[in-house]
Order: structure tokens, then C-alpha cells, then sequence
């Protein structure tokens, strides 16, 4: 196949001349495959919002690359993300319990952790030597105080509470008022 | 980067915050502006645009909505016959490309709604005033073009149903040549899968008389025909840039036709045109042409031309005629 440069009709590879307009093919003329065309049409009934291999492309974008956080010579991995250390063993999800039917209550039995499964205590780091050979510890290092809560500020819920008191007030009074009317309307009766 | 960019510039303009539908980022708002049932709008993947079409109807039942089951498996099967139809449908056209058809490229749906997607065409749609600037020998391609684009749409029974001026979109090509890009099928259904009354779109102007039967769910039976009606009118705006004449007290032309009047051929049409306009203007598709025999009289009328040129080159002079380069016809022909 061949498409025509002056009217764009796909034509016959053995055809000389377009068979729309009569334009004589030329060397420069682009080659087309319509059976590619053909093919070319998608179609999906899957969630295309769950499919995006462009989002996918994102999220991976977001989520940093182990390559990435491979610890070079000197390099702190307390800056590394704890679930992305090398030396972080992988915990596998636990299978899901099965439901038991019929069965008494039980008293959840304490069971022990596997202690293979657990990260491995890192290494003392050189962040916390000094240049003259003494070692901190990091329960030497003295701990930043907590932020002062502000205490004439008050909490949320309590806000909330007395904003719902003048409601119930207004509400009440007008119940008491409907009540009495009732009353009235039917004592006059 | 480059869709970084766009999107940007987008944001920045109209406020509008550029978002993915499935693997496509839509990099306008979507405008309703001449369509129906549905929404449309331009996105770009992998740094080329795209036109893409959203469908108001159907709605796909998502988990996340709460539902009767019985509502939801309705609307899940309607859905599912909606989308299986299109896709026939869009296979069909998609095998019926011969060059100048705009054709489907992916239909997929994304959360509860379908969306379509097809090249983005950069040109404009024929209006009278543009048709008038194109000399006789373009506008002969560019029935030529329509014919054999819809002779191969008619070879995989896919009727258009919706063929107009709105729908061509005029392309310049090599130089000072014109060619034409077919686009919508919101509108086209399968020979053997043709609507029925309601579900029946299209545009009245256009409208050929067994598509209004079918509206008012006369008996009718809708085929490739109709396309053949509507260009012969698309035929008639192109030669003379109005469409046929009939009697004040109808409105369509499709009106004047079901009730015998009749209808007017311009005289600044050349006389062979006219017969043939005439003849895919008929009443009833099995006396009207079929599109192979539009295209067939266009070759015929190309021929006749040809043959006529060559006869007076040999009575005008004996010396051998020059090659014309594919300049088989030309304004003063038709005069």
C-alpha cells in the first residue's frame, strides 16, 4: 500500500497511479499497512482509571527506587527510609485467619514474635563521632522538647459542644411552647 | 516534559487543572458545543494529541454506588451491549479506512463513563464560503475521495448516518490540493444492526426518507442508501454551494421527496452531475444509486472528460498530446 501525496487515498502496492485522482505515485510517497490500521482500533471494559499505566508511571516515580538508596562509603542510612535499608529483612504477610464457626470464645493466646522476621539492629553510626574520638551515645543526646500545647485555645470537641447548647435551648423552648398550645387547642375543644 | 508544559500553560490560561483519563491527559476542559450525548475534548499521550469523546449514556454501575441488584445488573448488561455494538461497529470502520476516514482508535471506559479516541484532525469543516474558492478539478477529487471512502464504508455495511458539511473536514494537501477527512461516527450503525425509532440520530438537512420512516417506526429498511442520499445533497452544496430547491411548504428535503414534489437541481451544475445528484436523490433506496455506482458515474463523467479532451487535442492539432500529469479535467469542461 501506498498513500497519495496529493489526495491521501491509500492505493494498491502494484498501482502506478491513485486510483481517486489520478496523481502518479511518486518515490516519496509514504507506505501504509492497513492491516496495521486494522489492528490499531483497542477496546477495553476495564476500568481504565485502575489500568493507567500512566498513573502507574507516577506512583513508581514517587516511590524512591532501592538503587537509589544504596548506601555509599560514609553515607548515613538513618537518612534512609526504614523500609527501603537494604539490610532490612522483607516481613511477608501473615496468611489471613480463617474463620472458626461454632467454636467458644477463646482467650487470644500470646504468641511469640519471629525474631528472624525482625530488622536487624543497625550499626552504631559515625554520625555521632566527633573529631576527638569521643563517641555519643544516642541516649546522651538530650531530647527536643515537646511543643507547649497553648491553653487558652480551646479543644475542638469542647468548641462544639457549647456551640450545640444554645440549640438545644432554642429547641427545648419551643417544644414546650408547641406542648402548650396543643394543651390549649385542646382544652378549648 | 512536553505534556508538562502544555498542561501548564492550560492551568495557567483557562484555571483549568489538566487530568488523566486512563493513559490520556486532557488538556482542555471538555465542551458539549455540537454534540449530543456526549462531551468532547483534546488530550495528549506520549507527547501527540488526540480528540477524545466522552459518552453521557450509558453509565457503568461502579462498586462504590449503592444499587438494587437487580438495577445494577440491568444497567451492567446495558452497558455491556452498548459497548460490544460500538466495538463491532468501530472494528468496521476501522477496517473500512482507505485513507480518508477518521476512524476509532480506542474506546475503553474509566471509572463509570466510555470514552472514545481518535486522531486529532487539525482542519476545519467545509463551509460554502470555503467551497466556492476550490476550482472545479478539487472539487471533483473531493467527490471522488467521498465516493471511494464510503464505497469502502458500504463494502463492510457500515452505514455513517450522519454524512454533512459538519463532518468533512477540509484538508490542504501537497501544494495547492484538497482532500477531505470524514469524521463522527457517534451516529453510524451495521447493516444488520440498524436503529429504530428513537435511538435513530442524524441531522434533517440530511436526512434521507426511509431514515424518517424508521424515526416514526414506519416499515423501512436502512442501508448504505442513506449515506447515498445525504451526499448527494453534500454533492449539490459542493457544485453550486446551496442545497436542492423544492417547494416553500416543506422544510427538508427528505419531506419534499416522501411526498412526490419535486426537487430542483441547480442549473449552474453541470449536466452530468445533475443526472447523477438526481439519481441518488430518489425516493425509494432500491431505485436510488448505490455508492459503487456513485463512484462508477464519477469515473464514468472522468472518462467521458478524458476522452473528450483527447478528441479535440487530435482535431485541434495532429501533433501527439503531451502528458496532462493526472490534469484530466478542468473548469472550462464543465462550461
Amino acid at each position: 500500500m501506498w498513500i497519495c501525496t496529493k489526495c491521501e487515498t491509500f492505493n494498491e502496492e502494484t498501482s502506478l497511479v491513485c486510483c481517486v485522482c489520478g496523481n502518479r505515485r511518486e518515490n516519496t510517497d509514504a507506505k501504509c499497512d492497513t492491516t496495521v490500521l486494522e489492528s490499531n482500533f483497542k477496546s477495553s471494559m476495564e476500568d481504565a482509571d485502575q489500568n493507567s499505566s500512566k498513573k502507574q508511571e507516577y506512583a513508581r516515580i514517587k516511590k524512591p527506587d532501592r538503587e537509589t538508596y544504596k548506601i555509599k562509603a560514609g553515607q548515613d542510612s538513618a537518612d534512609i527510609p526504614k523500609e527501603l535499608r537494604p539490610d532490612t529483612p522483607v516481613v511477608q504477610e501473615k496468611p489471613p485467619v480463617e474463620e472458626k464457626q461454632n467454636v467458644p470464645e477463646q482467650k487470644p493466646q500470646v504468641q511469640n514474635e519471629d525474631i528472624s522476621l525482625m530488622p536487624e539492629p543497625q550499626p552504631f553510626s559515625d554520625k555521632y563521632d566527633n573529631p576527638f574520638g569521643h563517641s555519643k551515645k544516642p541516649e546522651e543526646i538530650p531530647a527536643a522538647p515537646l511543643p507547649a500545647q497553648p491553653q487558652n485555645v480551646p479543644a475542638a470537641a469542647s468548641q462544639n459542644k457549647t456551640n450545640l447548647l444554645p440549640l438545644l435551648i432554642v429547641g427545648g423552648v419551643a417544644a414546650a411552647v408547641l406542648i402548650a398550645f396543643l394543651i390549649i387547642m385542646l382544652l378549648d375543644m | 516534559m512536553g505534556e508538562l508544559s502544555i498542561s501548564m500553560s492550560a492551568e495557567n490560561k483557562d484555571k483549568f487543572t489538566p487530568y488523566l483519563i486512563g493513559d490520556y491527559l486532557l488538556t482542555q476542559p471538555m465542551t458539549s458545543n455540537k454534540s449530543g450525548f456526549s462531551k468532547w475534548g483534546f488530550c495528549t499521550r506520549g507527547g501527540k494529541e488526540y480528540f477524545i469523546k466522552e459518552f453521557l449514556n450509558p453509565v457503568y454501575p461502579l462498586e462504590s454506588i449503592k444499587l438494587e441488584p437487580d438495577v445494577r445488573h440491568r444497567k451492567m448488561d446495558q452497558c455491556i451491549e452498548w459497548f460490544n455494538q460500538k466495538k463491532r461497529i468501530y472494528f468496521s470502520i476501522a477496517a473500512s479506512q482507505a485513507g480518508n476516514l477518521v476512524p476509532p482508535l480506542e474506546l475503553f471506559r474509566n471509572e463509570s463513563h466510555f470514552y472514545l479516541v481518535t486522531d486529532k484532525v487539525s482542519e476545519t469543516p467545509m463551509d460554502t464560503h470555503e467551497l466556492s474558492s476550490i476550482d472545479m478539478d478539487n472539487k471533483f477529487i473531493l467527490m471522488k475521495v467521498l465516493a471511494n471512502s464510503f464505497t469502502k464504508l458500504a463494502d463492510n455495511h457500515v452505514v455513517h448516518a450522519d454524512l454533512k458539511l459538519d463532518n468533512l473536514m477540509i484538508k490542504q494537501t501537497n501544494g495547492c490540493f484538497f482532500t477531505i477527512k470524514v469524521i463522527d461516527f457517534d451516529a453510524s450503525y451495521l447493516e444488520d444492526s440498524a436503529p429504530v425509532g428513537e435511538e435513530i440520530q442524524g441531522d434533517f438537512v440530511y436526512l434521507a426518507p426511509e431514515t424518517f420512516l424508521a424515526m416514526i417506526e414506519e416499515p423501512a429498511v436502512l442501508s448504505p442508501k442513506v449515506d447515498v442520499f445525504a451526499m448527494g445533497i453534500v454533492f449539490h452544496q459542493l457544485l453550486c454551494g446551496e442545497l436542492p430547491g423544492f417547494d416553500s411548504e416543506y422544510d427538508y428535503v427528505y419531506e419534499a421527496v416522501l411526498n412526490d414534489a419535486e426537487i430542483k437541481i441547480s442549473e449552474n451544475i453541470p449536466e452530468e452531475f445533475r443526472t447523477l445528484i438526481a439519481e441518488m436523490l430518489r425516493k425509494e433506496p432500491a431505485d436510488r444509486y448505490s455508492m459503487r455506482q456513485v463512484l462508477s458515474a464519477l469515473n464514468g463523467i472522468e472518462a467521458t472528460k478524458r476522452a473528450r479532451q483527447a478528441a479535440e487535442a487530435v482535431h485541434a492539432s495532429p501533433a501527439p498530446r503531451a502528458e496532462h500529469g493526472g490534469r484530466w479535467i478542468s473548469t472550462d469542461d464543465f462550461d
